[in-house]
Parts: C-alpha cells; sequence; structure tokens
C-alpha cells in the first residue's frame, strides 16, 4: 500500500516534467536578435550611409593620397609604407569592402525600400550612389559595378570597364536631378540628411557639381562630351557656389564620432604621421596664409618669433621630429577636437574645374575670373580674413598674368587648387594624375616598381580571392583608363 | 531518513573486513552497496565496513577498481568478510557515461577514456584542464597563454566546425550539468585587435577546482555523445565531483600547495649591437637593433629619446627582467561524512595567485556542498552545489600598441628598460617608442580586472519501481554574471586620454533531464539496459558593455568620470537558445560477452528555422568479447574486445542567423572608430552577413573501430581505435567577394572529415618486492581534411590578418596558413634575387598568398610513468608533437629588427641571398645557355635579414614539434602507523614541477611550441605578440583524517 502511493506521489511529480515533451513550437520562437531589426526606414539608413562615405573619404584611404600628394608624410607603420609606396592589396581590402558591402548595399536597399513613390529619397541615394562609384573607379580603375550588390544571385560580379562605368554613372546621375525635380518628392529626410536637411534644390547643385568633375576627369579622352556637357552645365549655372552649399559631411567632438584623421593623428596613431616638409616649404614660398589653419605649429617658433611648422621629408629617411616638436593638423582638416567635415565637393572646387575646362577645352579668357573666385572661396571656406587673403590672391593673379601660355596658366591653377585641397587628398590625387599638376617629385625613398608615384590602387586582395571572375592583382604604375 | 548509528527494528547490521585474494591486506575504497538500492559505504583504511540492511532477503555487491566484484547473500549474517581478488579482465569497471548513467566497460562499443581524480590533483597548476594535458589520446588541451586565469582552448579529434571558435570544443559537463565554457573579448574594434586578444581574456573552465574532481572521463566521437545531444557533438568531457566516504563516519582531507612560477621561453637575442640602422646610431625612437656594434667605441653614448645622453651598452636581460616571479598558493579542505544511507561532503578551496606579468592576479574561492541520500522506500535524492567566485587582474595583451607584449619582445638590445624610470616629470609615458606603450607602464596603468560568480548546481530525485525500473528526473543550472573592467590609462598609446569600459554578462543556462532506466536480465544468457529521456536547455546570455571616454581624474576608473560615455553596439542579448530532445538508448546482452546497443535521439532547436528545427540522428555500437565467447585464456592474452560503432549527431546553428538584418553602424577599427547614434542622429546599416531561412542541421556521422586487450595476465592493457569522422551541411559564414554587397554568408555547405587512431598501452613494467613501476603511453593521430566547402568557393577566412591568416581550403587540412609567399623561379623553384634598382640584392614578393603551413600536428604522444617504493611515489610525464606549424609574427619581427641571435652571426660580412638573379619586374635573367645565374649579390646582413622577415610570411612558419616534460612529481606518504599515533589517516607530501624542460628544434627556443595567444580552434597556430608560458615549481602537503 505504502508502496503504491509512494508510487502515485512520484508519478504526481514527474508530470510537470511530462508536459514538456514535444517541441512546442511558441516555446522554441526566440531567435529574433531584438537589437538588430530586420526593417528599418530609410531615413536611418540614409544618415548611416552619409557617414560612411566621409569615413571612406577622410581614413585609410585619404591618408594614402596625402602621403602620395605630399600633404602628409608617413613616420611610422602603415602611413611610412603608404609614403614608400609600399602598398599592397591587404591594404585595399577596408576601402573596397566599405564601398560596396557598406555603401553601395545601403543605398541600394533606399531604393528598394523607397520604390517610386519617393523620388526625393531615390534622387539622393543616385547621387551618392554615383559619387562614391566614381571615386573608386577612379582610383581602382576597372571594377564590379552592372553586377556588383546582386547577393546571392551573383556571387562573382563581373569587373566592368571604366568607360562603361563611367557613361552607366551618367545615366544615373541624370535620373537622380530629374528624381530631384519631382513636384511630388514623397518622404523628405529632414534632420536625417546630414548633408543638405532635405533640401532638393542643393542636392541638384551638388549633383551638377558632380557631372562636371565627372566630365572633366574624361577630357583627355573624350573631349567632344566633356566640351558639350559641360558647356550645358555652364549655361545652366547650377553649381555649388557657396561654402554654405558645399557637399560635405560633418563630424563631432564626442569621441567614436570624431573625423577618422583626428583620430588617427591625435587619439591613436600620432605617431606615425607628420606633416610633409615639401608642402610646408611649399605655403611658405607663397606666404599662403592658410598654413596656421592646416597646421598647428606645437609652439615652435622661428628666429623671429613667427610660427614655424616642423615637418618631415617623404620617403621616411632620417629621424622625424619628436612629438614635442613636429606640427599637428590644423582646425580645418580635423577640427579642434574633431569636428572637421570631411569635404566632397566645395565650390572653390567648382571654380578651378572651371578654370581647368576653360584653360583645355573651352574660352581660355573665362579661366581668370574663375581661378580668382576659386582662391577666394577657398580661403573663406578656411576662415581666413579679407586682407591676407586678398594679398594672397592678388599675388596668385599676378603670376597667373605673367604666365606665357595656356598650359603654364593650368600650372598656376592646378597648383593653387592643390593647395586648397588638403583635406580632399584623394581628389588632388586624381587632378595630378589627369593635369600632371603640381609637379612633384617622388618620395625620396620609395618601392614602387618604376620608382614614382602611384597612379592607381591595387585590387582588394579577398575580393581576388574570393571572386573567381576577378581579374589578376594589378600594379600601382598601371594608369586607368581616363589618364591617358 | 535513518539517523547516524540508530537501527530499527527491520533492519540489520552488518560488518566486516574485505581483503585482497594476494596478500590479504585490507583494501580500503572498497564500494559496498545493498543491491537494487542506492545504500551503500566504503571501507575505512583498513578494509573494515559497517551497513545496515533492510531484513528479509538483501544482497550486498562488493566492488573496486581492478577487482572482481563479489555478491554475497546477508543470509542473517551479522559478520561477513570478503576476499576480493584482482580482476584479470580490467573490464568490469563501471564507467560513467553520458548523463551520469553508469555502464560497464566491458558493455561499451566506442572510446572512452577515464582519468581519475589523483591524476589532476596537486599538478602544480590550478587550472583542471592544464592538468589533463597529454593523459587522454586525442584530447588536445592547450593553455593560451601563462598568465593567470588564461583559459585552455580543448579539442578531440580535431576540428569539426567552421563556424565560430565556440563551437569546436567538447561539451563539459559537471555533475551531470553543461557548463560554459565560451570564449569571447570585450575589446572595442572587432578585427585583429579581437581576435588576438585585447586582455588574458579566459574561458570560464578556469573557475572549477582541481580538488574537487573525483573522475573525469573523456567520451570521444560522435557516439560516445549521442545521448548528451548537440551540444556534444564534439565530444564530451563528463567530471564527476567527490561525493562523501559515508559508512558513519566523518572525515576530511586537507590540501594545501605552493608554487613557483617563472617565464618560461624567451626569445634568444642577440647582445652584441644596439639600436639603430645600417652599424649607426639613426633614431632614438627605432625598435631596431642594427646599431653600432657595443664596445667598439670606447664609452660609448648615444642620445636617447628625450634628449639626454646615455651609455650605450647591451642589456642582455631587458626584456626578461621585466617578469615577475609568480606565487600560486591554493589550500582545499573537504569534509564528509555519512551513513549507509547518506553522505554528504563541503568541501572550501582557496586560490591565491600573482603571476608573471607585473600586477597579474588570479584569486579564487570555491565552496561546493554535495551529498545523497537514500530511502528504503526506493528513493534516492542527489544534490549538489558550487559557488564560485573568480577575480582575475591583468593588462592588455595581443595587437594593439597598449599591448604589453606589443614592443617588449623586440625592444632594442641597447635599451635599459628596467633601469630608466617610465613616466618623466610632467606625467607622460617615457618610453622609446612613440606607437606603443611602455609595458611596465601599461601593466600598471591599463588595468583589466574581471570578477566573476558563479552558481553550479544540481538536484536529482530517483525512484525504483521495481528492481528492474527505475526513474530519475535531474535539474540544472550554471549561472554567472561575470564584470570585466578594461581601462586604459591617460597618455595610453592605444587611448590617449584614456578609457574605461564597463562589460558585465548574465549568463544562465537551466537543464532538465527525465530518465527511465530499465536493468532487466533475461534468463541466463540476455540482460538488457535501457534509458528512455527527455531533455530540455535554455541558455542565455545578456551583455551590458558601456564606454566612457577621456578620463577626467586619471585615477578613478568610473564610466561616471569620462567626458563621453557611450554604449557599445554589442549591448544586449548576446546569445538565447532553447533546446529539446528525447532520446533513447537500449544495450542488449548476450552471455555478458557479446552487446549491441543502439539509440535514437531527435532535438528541436530555436536556432534553426521552423521548417527544419526537428532532426533525428541513431547510433548503433557493437562490442564484443572474444576472449570470453571462445574461452581463450593464455598467459599472454588474458583478455579481448573488439569493438564497432557508428553514429550520427546533429548540431544546430548559433542564435540570430535565420535572416539578413540591420545593425547599429560601427565604422572602422582600433585606428579610427565611428560608431552610432551620431550625435543625436540614429542610423542603421544593413549587416554584412547575409541571413538564410532555409538552415539545415549540421551533421557529423563517424565510424569507429577498436580493440581493447589485456596482456600478460593483465598487467598490460592496450586499448587501440581507429575512426572516421565526417561533418558535413557545415552551417558556415563563409566569406563572399565584398561587391556581392555583403562580406559573408549563412549557409550549409562544407563537408570536412577528421580520420585518426588513438592508442593507449598502459601496465606494470616492473614489480619487485615493494618497488612497483607502471607506466602509461597515449598517441593519437588525426588527419583532418577540407574536402568540399561551397560551390563556388575553395577557401574561406577563418582568422587572421585581412588576407592572411588561417583558412579552409579545399583539398588541404584545416586551418591551413595563408601569406604572402616570395617568388621563385618556375624551372628550378629558387627564391627571385632582384638585380639591379633600389632593392637590389632582394627578395622579389610574389604575386598572390599562398598556403605556407600547416598547424595540424602528425601526431601527440605522451608518455606517464609512476614508480613507487613503500611510501615513496615517483611521477614523471612526457608530451611529444611530431609536426605542426606556428606561423610567429614575434620571431618574424623579432628578425627584421635585428633582435634575435642569429641575425648577429657574422653581422659584419657580407651575405647573399641563395637564389637566381631577376629583374625587378619579375623575369628570371638567362645566361647564354638558357640556364637561370645563381645570386652572387652581396647585401649587408641587415638587408638580408630583412628581405626574409617581418609579420606573417612564409619564412615566419616553423615546425612546432616539441617534447616537454609535462609533469614530475616526488612524493611521499607516511607509514600508517606514523600516522595512525597521529590520529590522522594519512599524511602526503610531494614536489611537482609543469613544463620545466622543452625541446622544440624548430623554433630557435625563441617561442613557446604550444602557446599562440589567440584562443579558440579557428586560430590554432596563429602567435603574434603572444604572453609566453611559464615552468612551474610546486610543494604540496596533504593530510587526511
Amino acid at each position: 500500500m505504502k508502496n503504491t502511493i509512494m508510487k502515485i506521489k512520484v508519478i504526481l511529480l514527474l508530470v510537470p516534467a511530462l508536459y514538456m515533451l514535444g517541441g512546442c513550437s511558441d516555446y522554441l520562437d526566440i531567435n529574433n536578435d531584438p537589437n538588430s531589426p530586420t526593417e528599418v526606414e530609410t531615413r536611418q539608413l540614409l544618415s548611416a550611409v552619409q557617414v560612411n562615405i566621409a569615413f571612406l573619404m577622410g581614413n585609410d584611404l585619404q591618408r594614402m593620397s596625402a602621403a602620395f600628394m605630399q600633404y602628409y608624410a608617413g613616420t611610422n607603420n602603415q602611413l611610412l609604407a603608404y609614403d614608400q609606396y609600399n602598398v599592397v592589396g591587404t591594404d585595399s581590402d577596408a576601402n573596397w569592402g566599405r564601398v560596396y558591402d557598406g555603401i553601395l548595399q545601403d543605398l541600394k536597399e533606399i531604393e528598394r525600400i523607397s520604390g517610386t513613390a519617393n523620388p526625393l529619397y531615390t534622387g539622393i541615394a543616385k547621387v551618392l550612389k554615383v559619387y562614391t562609384m566614381s571615386t573608386a573607379t577612379d582610383v581602382w580603375g576597372d571594377i564590379p559595378y552592372s553586377q556588383a550588390t546582386s547577393g546571392l544571385a551573383n556571387l562573382k560580379p563581373k569587373f566592368d570597364l571604366q568607360q562603361e562605368i563611367y557613361t552607366n554613372l551618367f545615366q544615373t546621375l541624370d535620373a537622380g536631378i530629374s528624381e530631384l525635380g519631382q513636384a511630388t518628392p514623397g518622404l523628405n529626410p529632414g534632420a536625417a540628411d546630414l548633408i543638405y536637411g532635405g533640401d532638393a534644390a542643393k542636392w541638384v547643385k551638388a549633383a551638377n557639381s558632380l557631372k562636371l568633375k565627372m566630365l572633366l576627369q574624361l577630357r583627355l579622352r573624350d573631349s567632344n562630351l566633356a566640351t558639350t556637357g559641360i558647356n550645358a552645365l555652364i549655361t545652366a549655372n547650377n553649381f555649388i557656389s557657396t561654402n554654405a552649399e558645399n557637399f560635405q559631411v560633418r563630424f563631432l567632438t564626442t569621441i567614436d564620432r570624431q573625423h577618422p584623421m583626428y583620430d588617427f593623428a591625435i587619439n591613436s596613431r600620432s605617431g606615425d604621421i607628420a606633416v610633409s616638409q615639401r608642402f610646408i616649404d611649399s605655403l611658405n614660398q607663397l606666404a599662403d596664409p592658410r598654413i596656421g589653419f592646416y597646421f598647428r605649429n606645437n609652439g615652435q617658433v622661428d628666429g623671429s618669433n613667427n610660427p614655424k611648422y616642423v615637418g618631415f621629408n617623404n620617403g621616411g629617411v632620417g629621424t622625424p621630429p619628436t612629438a614635442a616638436v613636429r606640427a599637428l593638423l590644423g582646425p580645418y582638416n580635423i577640427g579642434a577636437s574633431g569636428e572637421a567635415p570631411q569635404r566632397f565637393i566645395t565650390a572653390a572646387q567648382v571654380q578651378f574645374m572651371l578654370a581647368e575646362f576653360s584653360l583645355t577645352l573651352g574660352t581660355a579668357a573665362n579661366a581668370r575670373a574663375y581661378f580668382s573666385k576659386g582662391i577666394e572661396l577657398s580661403m573663406a571656406d578656411v576662415g581666413v580674413t579679407s586682407g591676407p587673403a586678398d594679398t594672397y590672391k592678388n599675388a596668385r593673379l599676378a603670376t597667373y598674368d605673367a604666365a606665357g601660355t595656356n598650359e603654364a596658366k593650368l600650372r598656376v591653377t592646378m597648383r593653387d587648387k592643390w593647395a586648397s585641397q588638403v583635406s580632399q587628398a584623394t581628389e588632388s590625387w586624381t587632378d595630378w594624375r589627369r593635369t600632371g599638376y603640381p609637379m612633384l617629385q617622388p618620395a625620396t625613398v620609395n618601392s614602387s616598381p618604376d620608382g614614382q608615384i602611384p597612379v592607381r590602387l591595387p585590387y582588394s586582395a579577398t575580393e581576388l580571392q574570393s571572386n573567381s571572375e576577378a581579374p589578376a592583382q594589378t600594379l600601382v604604375n598601371l594608369k586607368v583608363w581616363w589618364d591617358n | 531518513m535513518i539517523a547516524w548509528g540508530q537501527v530499527r527494528a527491520q533492519e540489520q547490521a552488518v560488518t566486516g573486513k574485505v581483503t585482497a585474494v594476494e596478500d590479504g591486506a585490507g583494501l580500503p575504497g572498497v564500494n559496498v552497496v545493498v543491491k537494487g538500492t542506492a545504500m551503500g559505504t566504503v571501507t575505512d583504511v583498513e578494509g573494515n565496513f559497517r551497513i545496515t540492511v533492510p531484513s528479509g532477503s538483501s544482497t550486498l555487491v562488493f566492488s573496486f577498481i581492478g577487482y572482481v566484484t563479489k555478491e554475497i547473500a546477508v543470509d542473517g549474517k551479522s559478520i561477513i568478510d570478503v576476499e576480493l581478488g584482482q580482476d584479470v579482465q580490467q573490464l568490469n569497471e563501471v564507467v560513467v557515461t553520458a548523463i551520469g548513467l553508469e555502464r560497464e566497460k566491458k558493455a561499451l562499443g566506442y572510446s572512452l577514456q577515464h582519468v581519475n581524480g589523483e591524476q589532476v590533483s596537486q599538478k602544480a597548476t590550478n587550472n583542471v584542464f592544464e592538468s589533463l594535458q597529454g593523459k587522454v589520446a586525442g584530447l588536445s588541451i592547450n593553455q593560451n597563454s601563462g598568465a593567470p586565469g588564461a583559459g585552455s582552448t580543448i579539442l578531440i579529434r580535431g576540428v569539426t566546425s567552421l563556424s565560430g571558435s565556440n563551437r569546436n570544443g567538447p561539451l563539459i559537463i559537471v555533475d551531470g550539468t553543461p557548463i560554459d565554457n565560451s570564449v569571447f573579448g570585450t575589446d572595442a574594434a572587432a578585427g585583429s585587435a579581437e581576435v588576438f586578444g585585447s586582455a588574458a581574456m579566459g574561458n570560464r573552465g578556469v573557475d572549477l577546482n582541481p580538488e574537487d574532481v573525483a573522475s573525469v572521463s573523456v567520451l570521444k566521437g560522435p557516439r560516445a555523445a549521442a545521448l548528451y545531444g548537440i551540444r556534444a557533438a564534439n565530444g564530451a568531457i563528463v567530471i564527476t565531483t567527490k561525493r562523501g566516504a559515508g559508512a558513519n563516519k566523518f572525515s576530511g582531507v586537507v590540501t594545501s600547495s605552493y608554487t613557483l612560477s617563472k617565464v618560461n621561453i624567451l626569445p634568444q637575442y642577440q647582445n652584441e649591437y644596439g639600436q639603430g640602422l645600417s652599424f649607426r646610431h639613426h633614431s632614438a625612437v627605432s625598435s631596431n637593433s642594427w646599431g653600432r656594434r657595443f664596445g667598439a667605441i670606447a664609452n660609448d653614448s648615444i642620445v636617447d629619446h628625450n634628449g639626454k645622453k646615455v651609455p650605450y651598452q647591451a642589456y642582455p636581460n631587458n626584456v626578461k627582467d621585466f617578469f615577475d616571479l609568480g606565487h600560486l598558493f591554493t589550500n582545499n579542505i573537504q569534509l564528509s561524512g555519512g551513513s549507509t544511507t547518506t553522505k554528504f561532503i563541503l568541501s572550501l578551496g582557496r586560490t591565491d595567485q600573482t603571476g608573471i606579468i607585473p600586477g597579474s592576479e588570479m584569486e579564487r574561492t570555491n565552496i561546493r556542498l554535495a551529498g545523497n541520500t537514500a530511502f528504503e522506500n526506493g528513493v534516492s535524492l542527489d544534490g549538489s552545489f558550487n559557488y564560485i567566485n573568480t577575480n582575475i587582474v591583468g593588462s592588455p595583451q595581443g595587437n594593439s600598441g597598449s599591448s604589453v607584449f606589443f614592443t617588449l619582445p623586440v625592444i632594442p638590445r641597447s635599451y635599459n628598460l628596467l633601469g630608466r624610470p617610465t613616466t618623466k616629470p610632467d606625467g607622460t609615458q617615457d618610453f622609446y617608442s612613440t606607437s606603443s606603450d611602455n609595458p611596465i607602464w601599461s601593466a600598471t596603468h591599463n588595468p583589466y580586472t574581471s570578477k566573476t560568480n558563479r552558481f553550479i548546481g544540481s538536484a536529482s530525485l530517483s525512484y525504483q519501481f521495481t528492481e528492474w525500473l527505475s526513474a530519475t528526473y535531474k535539474a540544472g543550472f550554471d549561472i554567472y554574471n561575470e564584470s570585466r573592467k578594461e581601462v586604459y590609462g591617460v597618455n595610453s598609446r592605444r587611448f590617449l586620454t584614456g578609457q574605461v569600459t564597463d562589460d558585465i554578462f548574465n549568463y544562465r543556462s537551466i537543464e532538465s533531464n527525465f530518465l527511465i532506466n530499465i536493468d532487466k536480465e533475461f534468463g541466463e544468457s540476455i540482460s538488457l539496459k535501457a534509458t528512455l529521456g527527455h531533455n530540455l536547455n535554455d541558455a542565455r546570455r545578456d551583455r551590458s558593455i558601456v564606454r566612457g571616454s577621456g578620463l577626467l581624474t586619471p585615477t578613478i576608473y568610473n564610466v561616471l568620470n569620462t567626458q563621453t560615455v557611450t554604449v557599445d553596439p554589442r549591448n544586449g542579448v548576446d546569445f538565447h537558445r532553447r533546446l529539446i530532445g528525447v532520446f533513447g538508448e537500449a544495450t542488449v546482452g548476450y552471455n555478458d560477452y557479446l552487446f549491441l546497443s543502439v539509440s535514437g535521439r531527435n532535438d528541436w532547436s530555436s536556432t534553426l528555422p521552423v521548417d527544419n528545427r526537428s532532426f533525428f540522428y541513431p547510433s548503433a555500437a557493437l562490442s564484443f568479447l572474444f576472449t570470453d565467447a571462445f574461452n581463450i585464456s593464455s598467459n599472454i592474452l588474458s583478455a579481448g574486445k573488439l569493438r564497432v560503432n557508428w553514429a550520427q549527431v546533429g548540431n544546430d546553428a548559433d542564435p540570430f542567423l535565420t535572416r539578413t538584418v540591420y545593425v547599429i553602424p560601427n565604422y572602422g577599427n582600433n585606428v579610427a572608430n565611428v560608431n552610432f547614434p551620431f550625435g543625436s542622429t540614429g542610423g542603421f546599416t544593413q549587416s554584412g552577413v547575409l541571413g538564410n531561412n532555409k538552415l539545415k542541421p549540421e551533421r557529423t556521422t563517424g565510424y569507429e573501430y577498436g580493440a581493447e586487450l589485456g596482456l600478460f595476465k593483465s598487467r598490460f592493457t592496450v586499448d587501440f581505435t581507429y575512426y572516421d569522422q565526417r561533418s558535413e551541411d557545415q552551417i558556415i559564414t563563409l566569406q563572399v567577394p565584398s561587391s556581392t554587397g555583403f562580406n559573408s554568408y549563412v549557409t550549409n555547405a562544407g563537408l570536412i572529415t577528421n580520420k585518426g587512431i588513438e592508442v593507449l598501452v598502459s601496465g606494470n613494467v616492473l614489480k619487485a618486492g615493494d618497488f612497483k613501476w607502471d607506466a602509461t603511453i597515449n598517441f593519437s593521430r588525426n588527419r583532418s581534411m577540407v574536402v568540399k566547402l561551397a560551390e563556388g568557393l575553395t577557401q574561406t577566412q577563418l582568422a587572421g590578418f585581412t588576407g592572411t591568416g588561417s583558412f579552409a581550403v579545399e583539398g588541404q587540412p584545416f586551418g591551413v596558413f595563408i601569406a604572402p609567399k616570395f617568388a621563385r623561379d618556375p624551372q628550378t623553384g629558387e627564391l627571385l634575387v632582384i638585380n639591379s634598382g633600389v632593392n637590389r640584392g632582394t627578395l622579389l614578393p610574389g604575386e598572390t598568398d599562398e598556403v605556407v603551413g600547416n598547424p595540424n600536428p602528425d601526431w601527440n604522444g605522451s608518455l606517464i610513468n609512476t614508480l613507487s617504493y613503500k611510501g615513496f611515489r615517483f611521477g614523471f610525464q612526457f608530451d611529444m608533437q611530431k609536426g605542426g606549424d606556428i606561423i610567429s609574427n614575434t620571431i618574424g619581427f623579432a628578425t627584421q629588427l635585428g633582435s634575435i641571435k642569429e641575425t648577429a652571426v657574422d653581422r659584419d660580412k657580407p651575405h647573399i641571398i641563395k637564389g637566381v638573379q631577376a629583374t625587378p619586374t619579375g623575369a628570371v635573367v638567362l645566361d647564354d645557355q638558357g640556364n637561370s645565374i645563381p645570386n652572387n649579390i652581396q647585401v649587408t646582413a641587415e638587408t638580408y635579414w630583412r628581405a626574409f622577415s617581418g609579420g606573417f610570411n612564409e619564412f615566419s612558419v616553423f615546425d612546432a614539434s616539441y617534447i616537454r616534460l609535462r609533469e614530475i612529481t616526488l612524493g611521499y606518504s607516511l607509514p600508517a602507523n606514523l600516522v595512525k599515533s597521529l590520529k590522522l589517516q594519512g599524511v602526503d607530501l610531494s614536489v611537482s614541477a609543469r613544463n620545466i624542460w622543452t625541446y622544440a628544434p624548430n623554433l630557435g627556443h625563441h617561442i613557446d611550441p604550444e602557446v599562440s595567444n589567440a584562443p579558440g580552434a579557428l586560430t590554432r597556430g596563429l602567435e603574434f605578440n603572444s604572453t609566453p608560458g611559464v615552468a612551474n615549481y610546486g610543494v604540496n602537503l596533504k593530510v587526511s583524517f
């Protein structure tokens, strides 16, 4: 009897355990990470992608270009390697991944989610896509585009020819401009648009400025296209014309939100970077008043108690100046606490581009006004007061006028474009490849195959490893298509 | 509950003595159990026992490992003396298999190896897993570093899973409850700093107390763990903790050990040349040691990085002197007692350790209470409860400017690290390097602390329905809270303004098991043991990770004392999974010499899509004791068993992989970083991982053939196993080209095979009078192969830096290294040497990165010897490994910078790289006959060595074969009469040492062949800024009363 009661008690105890038998569906439906949604709003994607583009242009890619264009000099680790033109496929991995996996994929998502009812969003997305892709093809040459960002549908995107990419990009840009001009814009990103706050008119100006840049880029290969296109743009005259309209993303002063060059140069790798002595000498030669905004003299003064900027020569030869002495990056490049913008296209840049066009394909006489305005706008953007700004400008105009040929005038123009683009080194690198100006000597010691400044970047090593359609690795001294 | 000493009217007290047939000596520790119940006791030091049995027909079962079990009916007797004879078969021993099920070893159709508590106790370490090294064939345990609290990477029979390092280890079970042993880091930036560890992040296996361990069963291969389900797809390590002694007595054991640790292997430095390049002092901030020869100039001096003149001389011990002598002090007290029906044990342990890195330490407190009791109505209860408190203090390691080991191994030979101040008068660091922290400064100003409170417990209720039918319900939990604080001080190179990160983990796992057991005999020849079960597991880890940047008051490490507080993107639910399983296993025995067992299990996992959530997997095993069957009994072969088994195990995915999600953006790495929210702007970016809502479970299928033989009257036993395992439909995250818009996608793909053999030979080598010498040899050989990955994919990276590191490559063993190779002449295979230009006389880089090494060993073996003479015992264990590569960044950089010995040999003479001449663009130069021209271009030693070295490349791969004296112990137990006069049960003194001798000829004695600081199975063999291992010397005392 006792045994039976015991057995019953035990069975009753075990019943609750039994009810758990079997796979109760609800009990197992817990496989969604509460912090990572499967659907988001386009405005969230837009903010993220704009910061991502700024990060792309402001971080490693800028440092490489800045080493090539001799704005900065490397004193240790990777930046020293770039300074000596020691760039390999693995150095392109992060930037390449950012372009495709980060930026282009998110832009595609914005267009997909927006559909046809939100042309303001899709227009903005197209402009950003064209900007990113044009920069990418400028540095890498032939790259995937038509078959890219297809996910599982195509795991081996083929590499398109640069010429085809440019043709495609012009079409996309025009489509974008048309969408930006539509009467019913759909959703407006507002403050989520960190660049123009949802102002479609400003986006159109940026798009036109981008188109100008791209047409100019092709002038060595297709002067007709460039001439016709740019003349049409000049007639419409709807470019970025004031610094308030600059196409840029501004960073913040808080940790992990600062301009990546600030993070690098001040927070984590101050021992790796110095200002290029060549750039300092070049600015000083022309008594350029912007130098104090580009750099900080770190307490160093010369005999007459004027600020002295201590840099380092490109090539990594000799002992770099110590941390206590070397010139540091200044508020124009990185902000006082990291809040500098990453500039994509500025008003000054537009003027210089128009000057270059005039001197090469257009009416040469128009160039002087553009050149003068370019300097003015740059000075204003930097924050130089009108007195010193005008002094410098007049001196440069004198040199411009003294230059005999259009080619010589172009040289003067491009020298000033270079001096104004210290925070847009990749742009300067493209300019130098296209025009040959400013005239730069390669780094004193370098491991480039021909001893010259590189003219392109190697393909991403991981892309080549994982994509069987990819071509073989390329060398940094092989020109891209438009670099004729 | 029956109180001690009382006897009820229906019961009877039985006493007696158990002796060994061979010599009549009393046998302590013999189990005396009332058959069919859980009531029992254990004989004391003289072999006496006392037990209370219910009246009526009771039978006492006397069993002891190595002896033949005897059953004796009580029949009203009050005194029963028993003689036990040695078991020539040694196959009657009972072992713990899955879920605490006990089975006789002879019935097992699969490979299982057993280690008892003695073998892991007092072995000059406080880490249970470290003391298991070399003791089990096929079980590979790698200490992650020599720092206190550093965890271990545990593998059984090679690597089977491509996804995630935490999915390759065996399931670790303590008293029937699986416990968490995963590894994850706190460091902010994912990428190389996280892979290679920002601090001594251990896994929680370090919480276990070696003195609590009664026995460890290692179940290898899928069959051995088919009853534990998917978490044991790679095998299981089943740890049983000590229970009480019982028998109406109260006894205790006090153990105490004191161990010294010293740094084991450091690079062999040259001390002839100091800081500089090209034989001159070119820079005071360089790590190069290619400068002037010491003594070339009398009273030589240089100007240091502060502008001061300092003597220029060698400091041969500047790296070695950085390390402290470590101290480890462990104390344990165990009290146990009980009656015939109840046993309990209370164990208290304390470990205090300081490590070889200044400021590093670990303290651990273990409190354990366990016990069981049996009622005469057939109900028995068992419970155990563990509280563990572990506190670890360390400093940053791995690949970052603040890591102690970033620059320490390569400081210039002329740099007086210990003899200089570490800070300048203005409070900033004083160190020659501008991109790395002074290691001494870093060890004190970048502290990493981890405090863990852990509770592991289980309770079970069993009921014996009838003699052959019982049921058990067991519930267990593993709950811990780990609080990490990672600090970078103001002026650290990594975070100039300082940073504090608080990373708090809450982990809880609940386990429920319901079993029905059948143990019945049918007639004389058929026996049946079967189990049916239901299992449920709910495991979850939540994480709160907050970071404060910019310390305001430099010494207050509180996030509120910082300028900006942000929440790390990994904040939130880290892991959540639920598993339900039902299973059944039946073993049918025929005449006690032929056993067939089959099992089947069906699991449901929350991490797989609804349609594919349920999966079933079976297994079958056969065990044949042919010596019994054919009545073979010779002087040579006394026992023999053949076994064969086939098993399948499924496995699920990591949580949250079935869909493509959007994540909060976190751009950049340890050099520059941008996080969201961006000011007051929120953002999401699409994850780079393509999710998959058609995921299926993984499957591992294995065959195993084996034999166990007793030779020479069981003086020797040989256990041999051959296994062949296939793991397919791996749920892996495969790399895809970034141009697709993603960087990886989750899919079922891949087929990895592991084939190998395991051999265990053990026995008595010599026995003469009181002298005895036993030896054991373990040998294992595993061959892994990545047979196939996925459609169109031939390789995927597992770990390392962008493009170089460890990879799974189709057609290659798992985890091979891919790194840059130098160009070679396709005709002769000779290296190409550039014949002109800036790089004249050096090597030409290759086109692509290629496979340069294989971290998998050819074989592993260990030799364990135990000699005893009267009260003395002497034991020593050698572990050896043949093959297995390490790719060493430390040796690579030390070579490039001219610090190591090899680079000083003939440094003032010209060097010529052996190879053939080529142009800078890679064309081989040919002579008139069309043959290549051997290189004769002389270069300086500096150019020569720098051509080969720096970072991961083909020349930084080294064969890590080694022989190591793993353990050596000399002990003495006081004689019985002396001990009795002290009113004690036993006193034992010993000295032991660990890892004190190593022979690794191919590493130049520069790095430890076993330590590579990247923890985990996927990063095997990658060495980058690793922390050295240690050699330990200890004295131990054990007193039983």
